[in-house]
């Protein structure tokens, strides 16, 4: 007998509600015509980031239902001490279905106002593995959630915690893969795009609250079947909330984050329109090794794609090498996946992965690693034809 | 084998003789397509209540291997977070359900299942499908809106609900709001039926409307079957006190082994349709065959083999067998319908409370039908065939050659019979047969004596005919003798009369004596004067609480001068949930009939108020537990043992019951609910003006449901009877293929008997003489049919209440004797056969002396 059951119905609503909050707008065109009768909405009622904010830490490590999304990034690379080099994400999207004066009063401790959603992955780059789950709860009942004091975002036992000042703990596990670690921030948070204010178009309210926490040095453990390694390195946290979708002409962007071995770190991203020109809203934000940080616009870098890869598995076609350069900066950077196949196949179709960098910054070679998404390329299954 | 050219005009000739001889044709056809109607009905009702029952269970189990349960009081929800949290990678799904009943959604029983929907994927198959028509909103509402609810888009049009609409839901009596949050689309026909009978909500909305805060019904689990056991000890380390891990299977096993045994009654009496068909089959192709007797030895003289006359034969009668099965099926469809009603209510009264109705027509039903119809008229019809062809060439074999084989044959067959009939009572007797082998013994019985019956026939015919003679003259003498002469003709119709009444006397005469104990039965365990129970969903041993404001105000009500209390719960227990009923009737003991007991109702009593319990009947028979053993149930503080003091007769259910104190269950399992009381009144009350006042003014909030000793007990007989319906409905349709079989004998005897009739005509019988003759003729024949189906059907009887009884239900039931079925049968089977003779009578009646006897 066949087994899709209710879930399936929740994951496809779910989808429907996921891919305005969780998805970049990219590809909302398109799966606007699978799902014709969900039309993209907000529900009125959602605070709007709308103008640059006061950030309290750690209350803002916390969640902010006042908005209706919210998502907590995790990415990092870390080697054994022979070399052998993993990466991975582990990522929490919180989705508000109220606002929190219109939510009826319950006394279930089940009633939910709050939707999660989780991604963990694990790149093993020597052997060629990327490994990937995805998974749903709700934001009750203890089976999901996040709070600030003291600090914790979750989903069943996916987990990510304070663990002291400026200190974390990830844990995640699924399908024998166990990730253990603790993250130790070098630098504290570091305030995105105008202290905070990342706007992603020219409407009012078209932007997120975007912190990042970009030296997060790591040591941990990560199982894989039967074996067992010992890591450390880098990660590199990314927490954003707003209400609200990216303006329709936006397909897709390419999100990059850079931690080089100079001390530096950078985050560019550019947002990609339909005819494949960039639009003017793209920005990054380079962190010195003090933690001071220079605004980057568009006109501040270069991003130029060197090579493609199709996916074996959705059929889309993604950029796979890079250079980027600052020449403000003195900056130029080659930028390579460590594996190409790290594309993300769940509710949606997208690639996210461990980066390797080489360069030059004010003539003396850097080198480093990051992660790269990359959403909007994948096709719906349903096309234009 | 022989020239193929000679194979179309022998098919000519078998098609031919059916074509003349239209009536015969149709009197066969008819047999057999009642018969297989019968079976077929029978079967599409029993597969239709099978599958509703399965989809019913599986609708609400899904593909769970395990459960977690906790008891009546629910498991801890945290249980669920932890061990979701626990990295186990278990498929593992939240559970509270809850029966409701809704106005908007026509009344019937509802399972409102309160789900997570992020867990439901690997467990249940009911919604699947293209649920892209709902909106986001939907899903939003569904865990975020108070009383938000699901339904199939089909349930929505029958009912003319769109999404937004609000409904009522009763739900422990009371009636609460809900909002139709969306509408699924089931992707198929299996889903759809699987949907008639839920309501889907979020596990939030249904703890809320059931009061169930911070409960859990159960969580179902998906183990794999590698490994098994190290994962149920990991899992069983990390539930906490009084919570435990059961099979899935076992929670309907038990509910599945009942509803079985009691479609098997049922199938054993459309059974009996078919045997009584048999008969008729073979009735009819005799006949046929007699009446060739020359054409045969005509054609065997051409050279056509002993082999073809066995294939013309059998041929003909298997194209009857065709069409008349064809024609049984479109018959058993229609009856069907009827029966799938009543099958499907007595699950629902008497086992479970089934929520889906509608299930989709059982081909395989069909199928078997098709080939019981087949294979009854091969069986029917091979003997007919055989003595066909055994024809010799060219000499005629005359009547009286036919009859004297035919008396031989009589002979051998009474012999096998009587040992048929003798070895199969005593199986019945010494054997402890299982439920299956108990029928087939009962079949043997049945048959047996349907094998010595013409026998006693030819010996009491001439006895019969000096009795006769004296009081009324020639005709008396002529009639039995023209009976036992024409004995190849008379004694499968004889047969099939008698099985028939002999069936409906044994029906009947179960059903009154179980009837009987019944009452007998209420007139000592009701005793008190008004019963109430919450107005629920359920519709046996309803298992909602009242409210206990209620109760209070009872207490203290004018007029009323003690209440008792009765609480009906499910508890796990290893043989899987039992239906345990903890009262604080003081006088319990002593109003209780006992199946087994030591000591007075009192001292039973005293050692169930020391913690012991009580089992039903049905519940002992099930469990092979006795007096002295111990049960064990699972408690909140673990597995725990009750001594058995008593095992009392009980015919609630045939789930059967454990009874215990109630103060001792309370203790036990920390539980406060009430779901039945009984109070006693003050003489000179009017009971009936107090049961409407406290209808009225008990609880303004919950519907009740108080009737007063009277009418409960009616109100039960007539659950009692509407049980019973389906078994007398068959008696009626077996009686009926008998009186075609006796028609059919009697009709062919008179068209055989046409020059006979004409010479008696010629030496001066009159019209009025001749309609006496055939009268009498048949009249005999019922009477002796329904003088030889009293003992049978008393045998009948008793294997049913005895045996059968026991072996499906674990009623104990005892015989009581009433001559109204005897009486009954007795005219039924002289009615049957008077009628059978009446268009034979009048045709023989119109015929002239000369053209009967040109007609030879």
């Amino acid at each position: 007998m066949r087994r899709i059951a209710i879930a399936l119905l929740a994951l496809l609503a779910l989808a429907a509600v996921a891919y305005l909050a969780f998805v970049p707008p990219a590809r909302s065109q398109t799966l606007n015509a699978s799902v014709q009768s969900t039309p993209p909405q907000i529900i009125e009622g959602f605070a709007r980031a709308d103008g640059v904010r006061a950030f309290s830490f750690p209350q803002d490590f916390g969640p902010h239902p006042d908005f209706q999304t919210e998502w907590w990034y995790y990415t990092g690379n870390l080697e054994t001490a022979d070399g052998r080099h993993f990466g991975y994400q582990l990522t929490f999207f919180r989705r508000g279905i109220l606002p929190p004066d219109q939510l009826p009063a319950r006394s279930s401790e089940w009633a939910a106002s709050q939707l999660y959603m989780a991604h963990f992955t694990v790149t093993d780059v020597e052997a060629s593995t990327f490994y990937s789950h995805e998974r749903f709860s709700r934001g009750a009942a203890g089976l999901a959630g996040a709070q600030g004091e003291p600090y914790a975002v979750w989903l069943e036992d996916w987990r990510a915690e304070a663990s002291g000042p400026g200190t974390f703990t990830l844990h995640a596990e699924a399908e024998g893969l166990v990730l253990e670690l603790s993250l130790q921030d070098a630098k504290g948070p570091i305030l995105q795009g105008d202290r905070g204010y990342s706007r992603k178009g020219d409407e009012p309210g078209n932007a997120s609250y975007y912190y990042s926490q970009t030296r997060l040095v790591t040591e941990g453990s990560l199982q894989i079947g039967d074996e067992r390694f010992e890591l450390s390195g880098l990660s590199w946290k990314d927490h954003e909330f707003s209400t609200s979708v990216l303006t329709s002409e936006i397909a897709g962007w390419d999100w990059f984050s850079i931690q080089l071995d100079s001390g530096y770190e950078l985050m560019v991203y550019q947002l990609r329109r339909a005819d494949g020109s960039i639009a003017p809203r793209s920005s990054g934000t380079l962190v010195a090794p003090d933690g001071s940080t220079t605004q980057l616009f568009a006109e501040d870098f270069v991003l130029t794609p060197l090579s493609t890869w199709r996916s074996p598995h959705s059929g889309a076609e993604y950029p796979a090498s890079w250079s980027l350069s600052l020449p403000a900066h003195n900056l130029t950077l080659e930028i390579t996946p460590f594996l190409r196949d790290q594309e993300l196949n769940h509710t949606f179709t997208y690639w996210e992965g461990a980066i390797e960098i080489a360069g030059s910054q004010n003539g003396q070679a850097v080198a480093g690693s990051g992660y790269v998404e990359l959403t909007g390329y994948a096709e719906p299954f349903n096309g234009e034809f | 084998m022989k020239p193929p050219a000679l194979a179309p005009s022998l098919i000519k000739v078998g098609g031919r003789y059916l074509l003349t001889h239209p009536l015969q044709s149709l009197l066969m056809l008819v047999g057999i397509a009642l018969g297989v109607g019968v079976a077929v009905s029978v079967d599409i009702a029993n597969a239709s209540a099978a599958q509703a029952f399965e989809l019913s269970t599986e609708a609400v189990a899904g593909k769970a291997t395990h459960y977690i349960s906790a008891g009546p009081l629910g498991l801890d929800e945290q249980t669920y977070t932890t061990l979701r949290s626990a990295g186990l990678e278990l498929p593992m799904a939240p559970v509270v359900s809850q029966l409701v009943t809704s106005p908007q959604l026509g009344n019937a029983p509802l399972q409102l299942m309160g789900i997570d929907p992020f867990a439901e994927q690997p467990f249940r198959s009911y919604i699947a499908g293209d649920n892209e028509d709902l909106p986001s909103a939907a899903l939003g509402a569904f865990y975020a809106i108070p009383g938000a609810v699901l339904l199939s888009s089909e349930m929505a049009a029958q009912y003319g609900l769109a999404e937004g609409d609000t409904l009522e839901l009763n739900i422990n009596g009371i009636m609460l709001p809900a909002v139709v949050a969306g509408l699924l689309q089931p992707r198929d026909t299996l889903s759809a039926q699987a949907l008639q009978g839920l309501i889907l909500a979020d596990i939030s909305t249904v703890q809320e409307f059931s009061g169930r805060l911070g409960r859990l019904e159960r969580i179902d689990l998906i183990l794999p079957s590698q490994d098994r056991a190290a994962i149920i000890a990991e899992l069983e380390a990390r539930l906490p006190e009084g919570a435990v891990l059961l099979q899935s299977e076992s929670r309907n096993q038990s509910v599945e082994q009942m509803t079985t045994a009691f479609r098997t009654n049922i199938t054993a009496l459309s059974l009996l349709g078919l045997v009584v068909g048999v008969f008729l089959i073979y009735n009819t192709v005799t006949f046929s065959v007699v009446q060739r007797r020359q054409s045969f030895g005509t054609l065997r003289a051409l050279g056509v083999s002993s082999r073809e006359i066995f294939a013309i034969v059998l041929g003909e009668a298997l194209l009857v067998g065709v069409i008349g099965s064809l024609v049984g099926l479109a018959l058993g469809i229609v009856m069907g319908r009827g029966s799938v009603a009543l099958v499907s209510q007595t699950i629902n009264d008497v086992f479970y409370t089934m929520t889906v109705r509608e299930v989709s027509l059982p081909t395989q039903s069909l199928l078997k039908g098709a080939l019981l119809g087949m294979a009854a008229t091969f069986v029917a019809a091979i003997i007919p065939a055989w003595e066909a062809a055994k024809s010799p060439p060219r000499r005629t074999l005359s009547r009286s050659q036919l009859e004297s084989v035919s008396r031989r044959t009589l002979a051998q067959a009474s012999v096998a019979g009587a040992l048929l009939a003798i070895a199969s009572a005593l199986a019945l007797a010494r054997l402890n047969l299982q439920l299956i082998p108990s029928f087939g013994a009962m079949f043997g019985v049945v048959i047996g004596a349907a094998l010595v019956a013409p026998f006693i026939m030819q010996v009491s015919m001439p006895l019969l005919a000096r009795v006769l003679a004296p009081l009324i003259g020639p005709l008396g003498r002529l009639a039995p003798r023209e009976v036992s002469a024409s004995a190849s003709r008379t004694s499968p119709a004889m047969a099939a009369l008698m099985v028939a009444v002999a069936v409906t006397i044994g029906g009947s005469l179960m059903v009154s004596s179980f009837r009987a104990s019944v009452v007998d039965w209420m007139e000592v365990i009701l005793r008190d004067d008004i019963y109430g129970s919450v107005a629920g969903a359920s519709i046996t041993e309803p298992q909602e609480a009242i409210e206990p404001d209620a109760l209070r105000r009872l207490e203290s009500w004018p007029g009323i001068t003690s209440a008792r209390y009765l609480r009906n719960v499910m508890v796990d227990s290893p043989h899987g949930p039992l239906m345990v009923a903890a009262n604080n009737n003081p006088d319990d003991g002593e109003e209780q009939v006992y199946f087994a007991a030591e000591g007075s109702g009192e001292e039973v009593w005293q050692a169930v108020q020391d913690g012991a319990v009580l089992l039903s009947e049905p519940l002992a028979n099930r469990l092979e537990l006795g007096l002295g053993d111990s049960i064990t149930l699972y408690t909140p503080h673990g597995p725990q043992d009750f001594e058995i003091a008593a095992i009392f007769s009980d015919y609630t259910s045939s789930r059967g019951n454990i009874t215990m104190w109630l103060e001792n269950y309370r203790e036990i399992w920390g539980d406060q609910s009430v779901t039945a009381f009984s109070v006693e009144v003050a003489e000179g009350t009017d009971v009936d003006a107090l049961v409407s006042e406290l209808q009225g003014e008990l609880s303004p909030e919950q519907l009740l449901h108080i009737r007063s000793n009277s009418t409960l007990r009616a109100e039960s007989l007539s659950v009692f009877d509407r049980t019973f319906l389906i078994s007398s409905a068959l008696h009626i349709i077996t009686t009926n293929v008998a009186f075609v079989g006796v028609l059919s004998a009697m009709l062919s005897l008179q068209l055989e008997k046409q020059r006979q009739m004409g010479i008696l005509k010629a030496i001066g019988l009159t019209v009025r003489q001749i309609w006496s003759l055939t009268l009498l003729e048949t009249g005999l024949i019922g009477a002796l049919s329904g003088l030889l189906a009293l003992p049978l059907g008393y045998i009948i009887a008793q294997v049913l209440l005895g045996l059968i009884n026991r072996r499906s239900f674990g009623w104990t039931l005892r015989m009581h004797f009433e001559t109204e079925p005897f009486i009954e049968a007795l005219l039924v089977a002289i009615a049957a056969a008077l009628l059978a003779g009446l268009y034979p009578a009048w045709r023989a009646s119109r015929r002239s002396a000369a053209d009967a006897m040109r007609f030879d």
